[in-house]
């Protein structure tokens, strides 16, 4: 099974979030801000969604973090967030991919499916 | 003095009375700009008495560059072309910018020839500050809207997921109702958003190289689909490659077909064309509905502005659709404008310039 890592304050959005990917097939795992990324205290999975705006530390500094590090570089990462302007951002910290607020929860899980190779 | 003629000092007096004491700043000038009388209303937006001024040139409150405009519509009142009104700034005697919405009409002597204009120009700096507070509060609230809309989108997501292969199709039928007025929700939002955002002129293009004409097919595509009632045909004999931010194109002729479904509920045909102009490539969605009144075409294109009619009164709209298609074709250097007749149907064409034109900027 797909491991995901969710980093999401919101429980708003992380909770049917994770219900939704849940339902599609995925094992997913949620932190409620990224003290434990920036560490390094999780299991390797085999994609990250960060929200942008976060407590402490930035989804977009985390994202940058796990990029220059060798072991987690390769990993995707899908960045989450109500900045119109996300996308450029996102390309800037070398996430993978970006998706603006409103989004429906269908295309989210278009875009993990896409990265996951599953059918 | 017979009666006739104090009657016609008294009129004249009275005319003086109000230029003289109008809040709005009344201003004539000659054919050279040369300030021939400056009232109350003047004094105190400009900061000049009537005596520093007169005689000398309109020039020291203005802008350069609206020195030139102003020469050209001074010529066209001379050749009986009417001026509309138009915002620019104007200087105080302070150096402080004002900014002022002007009104310009001639002066005749009694032969009837031009020999002046009167210029009333009216103080909109308030009224700018304001719309721009209200721009910022819409940005802001639905900027706000966005979370708590993405959750209450999932939840319902999940809900009709859930229903969807239960034994319960009443309420697989509701909450497919409800998902169905949360996507509305969003795309109102998506509208505000796109609305502060060209207004405020945040919006960057990201410019590549399309087919105009495939991308009209695939808009036509869906509409098609979800339309039973109107076919819509589309021609186009040339090649239709543009320079051009393709996800606000696709925007802006979504936009113009589903006002034209929208618009012609008794119709039974869209008829869409692309072709080659010498300014570009030109797109027309001609449908055959209810039409824009008589002397509304200009007003179409403004923000919040809706055409009253009982017809489509149950149609929700908040007059904002063609205020952001016309931006978008503004900010591509591009033109947009309607041919309508009230009860036959409208045509809304636009043309996106040839490339490299704006393709430098």
């Amino acid at each position: 099974m797909k491991h995901i890592i969710i980093v999401e304050d919101d429980s708003s959005i992380a909770e049917p979030m994770t219900i939704m990917l849940e339902n599609a097939g995925y094992q997913v795992t949620g932190f409620p801000n990224g003290t434990s990324i920036l560490s390094n205290n999780f299991t390797l999975p085999d994609l990250f969604i960060f929200d942008r705006q976060l407590p402490e530390v930035d989804g977009l500094d985390l994202c940058k973090h796990l990029k220059n590090q060798d072991h987690t570089k390769h990993i995707p990462i899908i960045m989450i967030s109500a900045s119109s302007n996300i996308e450029t951002l996102a390309k800037d910290a070398k996430a993978d991919a970006a998706i603006e607020k409103p989004f429906r929860m269908k295309d989210l899980t278009e875009i993990v499916a896409r990265y996951l190779k599953v059918k | 003095m017979n009666i006739q003629e104090q009657r016609r000092q008294e009129a004249k007096y009275l005319l003086a009375a109000i230029v003289e004491s109008s809040q709005d700043s009344i201003v004539s000038i000659d054919l050279n700009r040369n300030i021939t009388s400056w009232n109350k209303g003047a004094e105190d937006l400009y900061g000049y008495a009537a005596n520093e001024v007169i005689g000398k040139s309109l020039d020291v409150v203005m802008l350069p560059e609206d020195i030139v405009g102003l020469i050209t519509k001074i010529e066209n009142i001379c050749h009986e072309i009417s001026s509309p009104l138009y915002d620019t700034v104007r200087f105080h005697k302070n150096g402080k910018q004002a900014d002022l919405q002007i009104a310009l009409s001639p002066v005749r002597d009694a032969s009837g020839k031009v020999v002046g204009i009167s210029t009333i120009a009216r103080d909109i700096t308030e009224a700018k500050l304001q719309e721009q507070l209200k721009d910022e509060f819409i940005a802001v609230a639905s900027h706000e809207l966005k979370t708590p809309i993405t959750s209450i989108k999932a939840y319902t997501e999940i809900l009709v997921e859930k229903f969807q292969t239960s034994q319960d199709q009443g309420t697989f039928s509701l909450m497919t109702k409800l998902d169905v007025q949360v996507d509305r929700m969003i795309e109102l939002v998506k509208t505000l958003l796109d609305t502060t955002k060209l207004s405020a002129g945040e919006v960057l293009l990201k410019i590549e190289e399309f087919d105009l004409c495939t991308l009209i097919r695939e808009q036509i595509e869906p509409l098609q689909l979800a339309s039973k009632k109107h076919q819509i045909i589309f021609e186009s004999n040339d090649d239709c490659i543009v320079l051009a931010d393709k996800k606000l194109i696709a925007q802006v002729i979504n936009n113009l077909l589903s006002n034209a479904i929208k618009y012609s509920p008794k119709a039974g045909k869209i008829l869409v064309s692309a072709g080659q102009t010498n300014e570009g490539i030109r797109v027309n969605v001609q449908d055959f509905g209810i039409g824009i009144p008589e002397g509304l075409n200009h007003k179409i294109f403004e923000r919040y502005f809706r055409i009253s009619n009982t017809q489509v009164s149950t149609t929700p709209s908040i007059g904002l659709g063609l205020y952001i298609t016309a931006k978008i074709i503004d900010q591509h250097g591009g033109k947009i404008f309607v041919d309508s007749k009230e009860g036959t149907g409208s045509t809304f064409s636009f043309i996106l310039p040839k490339m490299n034109k704006y393709l430098s900027q």
